[in-house]
């Protein structure tokens, strides 16, 4: 009995821990896209990346106050500081255009994502 | 003479409460003081009148005319400081910027102005008419004498009076673009204050006895005769011990202001809207912790992996259980929980339980503190991973505290989202009590639009690690839920998700209808 629950256990755990073993997705590997904010707008503030496929963005704020990339299409949220830069990863994505904006600057920070 | 002085100081502040926001609210507007002043005298000359005609009036309807007459001032009253409240949430921002050159402009507004008349006479009426009711009931019954009463009186009405100056002295030192919403704010909870006491005249003049059982008591808190908890009774209705309709109208009351703000008033990002839609928040969630009924069970929620950098939030969620065995059903229990993320992958929180047993009343039950960890970047790996940890202390039982631990997992297939957190719990009393616990939680939704994002969720506890519980003792549900988030305006965000869980195993209960309500702010 005691053997068999500890064999349980440990199936229990490795289970769990299982996903974290995995790779990463074998993916065409895209080379990373960077953005910067200035003035509380986003450069580029339009951008295309390949569909199906995973993408890094460097996103790089020059402003001296905080900006947060946020996109209900891309499913992101992330706070920048002011003068630092954060990386993002998005997709994969199926072809479409995916708007996103700053969310401290909405009337300035906007942009999109054009996947084809 | 204190309950002279207490009572004058109650009905004094609040009338002056009253007058003061609205007269802050209106600075710069043409004759509002005149119109305002119109209002105290009118409401004055009335609560004289109606001590004149009290005995008349409590005999007639059998005695419950006083309630009736009562309820009916107080609803006026809601149903005017609404119009204001709505009046001003269209035109505030112009107020704001041009306050001169505007008030010739809002000649069409001699209307709004003229229900400024109205809402602080008939709030001058009613704490008159109170003031001559409760000293009538006291020198009737020889709780106190003349002079004492006198220097009750004026030592009441003084401190009453300056207390309700300088809010508005305050409120006048405001930006005047907060100030309207802050104001706002204020006279949505003012007036969902009063709609809340016109339930309970409603009560006590024998109307809608099915809504009277009381929702909940934090007397032990905050008593309904402390100085704090007189002063919170001016400013926002506060009441120890509501009753359901009560809560009801309080919550009603602020969501329809709120409501009436937003679709007819200017929407614009700049913050103005703060205050009404915080009231909202209070008011909503205040109102649902009425109609909440939980099993003594362990919060139906599942977390998601992610953490934002510097957000505060307040949560407020429940669920009650549904059941045919009335020992199994209308149990209750909810949270409310206050939380911040001070690093970028860190969010910390507080939060309450209260429980309620089938046929027992809500009690706190839990104080604990929980940690969300978020370990990997969205996206970057298969999955999204989070750590979960929490550690509860018991309040109503000696020595019982509980570890709780969970793996966030989050993964996007196209617009489905699944996210999973597998659980662990391990309780304590002088030392480990059982063994650790395992349960689940599961939710896939439909990214359909920010708003409504419908899904379902199920849930379950296996029983212990070393020994899992047999099929039918295990519990498990799962049902449909509705989520979504508003955008408040600012960075505000308001998120909800209610849902049904149905039990599917002899051990759970039948089903259980379940709440979670969101507001997040930053600074």
């Amino acid at each position: 009995m005691p053997v068999q629950n500890s064999i349980r256990r440990l199936l229990v755990i490795s289970l769990l821990a299982l996903p974290l073993s995995l790779p990463t997705v074998a993916q065409a590997e895209q080379a990373p896209i960077e953005l910067s904010i200035k003035d509380h707008r986003f450069e580029p503030a339009e951008f295309k990346v390949p569909a199906n496929t995973k993408v890094k963005l460097i996103v790089k704020n020059l402003d001296p106050t905080p900006e947060e990339f946020e996109s209900y299409e891309l499913k992101r949220e992330k706070v920048i500081p002011g003068g630092a830069s954060v990386t993002l990863f998005i997709g994969p994505l199926k072809p479409g255009v995916y708007p996103f904006f700053g969310e401290f600057n909405q009337a300035t920070a906007q942009g999109r994502v054009i996947v084809e | 003479m204190f309950a002279v002085a207490l009572i004058f100081f109650r009905e004094v502040l609040e009338a002056a409460l009253v007058i003061g926001i609205l007269a802050a609210a209106t600075t710069g507007l043409p004759g509002r003081t005149r119109w305002i002043l119109t209002g105290v005298g009118a409401g004055l000359a009335g609560a004289v009148i109606t001590a004149l005609f009290a005995e008349r009036l409590a005999s007639a309807a059998e005695g419950m005319g006083q309630e009736l007459f009562n309820a009916g001032v107080l609803f006026t009253a809601v149903l005017m400081l609404g119009w204001h409240t709505v009046w001003m949430s269209r035109h505030g921002k112009e107020l704001a910027k041009e306050a001169g050159a505007l008030a010739k402009s809002v000649a069409g507004g001699t209307r709004p102005i003229y229900a400024l008349a109205v809402a602080v006479g008939l709030a001058v009426l009613r704490e008159g008419a109170e003031i001559v009711l409760f000293l009538n009931g006291m020198l009737a019954g020889g709780s106190t004498d003349v002079p004492s009463a006198l220097t009750g009186a004026v030592a009441g009405t003084v401190v009453g009076g300056l207390a309700g100056y300088a809010v508005f002295r305050g409120l006048k030192l405001v930006p005047t673009k907060q100030l309207f919403a802050a104001t706002s704010g204020l006279i949505a909870l003012l007036a969902a204050g009063m709609a809340a006491r016109g339930m309970a005249y409603l009560n006590q003049a024998g109307y809608l006895s099915s809504l009277s059982d009381v929702a909940w008591d934090s007397s032990r808190l905050i008593s309904d005769h402390s100085l704090t908890g007189q002063a919170l009774a001016a400013l926002i209705g506060y009441t120890a011990a509501p009753m359901e309709s009560q809560v009801m109208a309080y919550a009603g009351t602020v969501a329809v202001l709120l409501l009436a703000s937003w679709l007819l008033g200017r929407r614009d990002r700049s913050g103005a809207g703060k205050g009404p839609q915080m009231a909202l928040a209070v008011g909503l969630a205040v109102g649902l912790s009425a109609l909440a009924t939980p099993d003594a069970e362990a919060g139906f929620k599942v977390y998601s992996p992610y953490v934002e950098h510097g957000e505060w939030e307040l949560e407020f969620r429940g669920n009650r259980s549904v059941d045919d065995d009335p020992g199994k059903d209308d149990g209750r229990s909810f949270l409310y929980e206050i939380g911040y993320s001070p690093l970028a992958r860190w969010h910390t929180a507080v939060f309450l339980e209260a429980e309620g047993e089938p046929g027992e009343s809500n009690s706190l039950t839990e104080i604990a503190w929980e940690n969300i960890v978020q370990l990997t970047e969205p996206g970057q790996y298969w999955l999204d991973v989070g750590a979960y940890v929490e550690y509860a202390k018991g309040l109503d039982r000696d020595d019982e505290h509980k570890l709780e631990w969970k793996i966030l997992l989050e993964k996007d297939f196209g617009k489905f989202v699944t996210t999973v957190n597998p659980a662990f719990e391990q309780a304590f009393a002088d030392g480990p009590t059982d063994g650790v616990e395992f349960g689940y939680a599961w939710g896939t939704y439909y990214r359909l639009m920010p708003v409504f994002e419908p899904g379902f969720e199920a849930y379950g506890e296996l029983g212990e690690v070393a020994d899992i519980k047999d099929g039918d003792e295990q519990e498990h549900f799962i049902g449909p839920v509705a989520r979504g988030t508003f955008l408040l305006g600012g960075t505000q965000k308001l998120k909800y998700n209610v849902g049904y869980l149905v039990g599917l195993t002899e051990d759970a209960p039948d089903g259980a209808a379940k709440f979670e309500l969101e507001y997040e702010w930053r600074f």
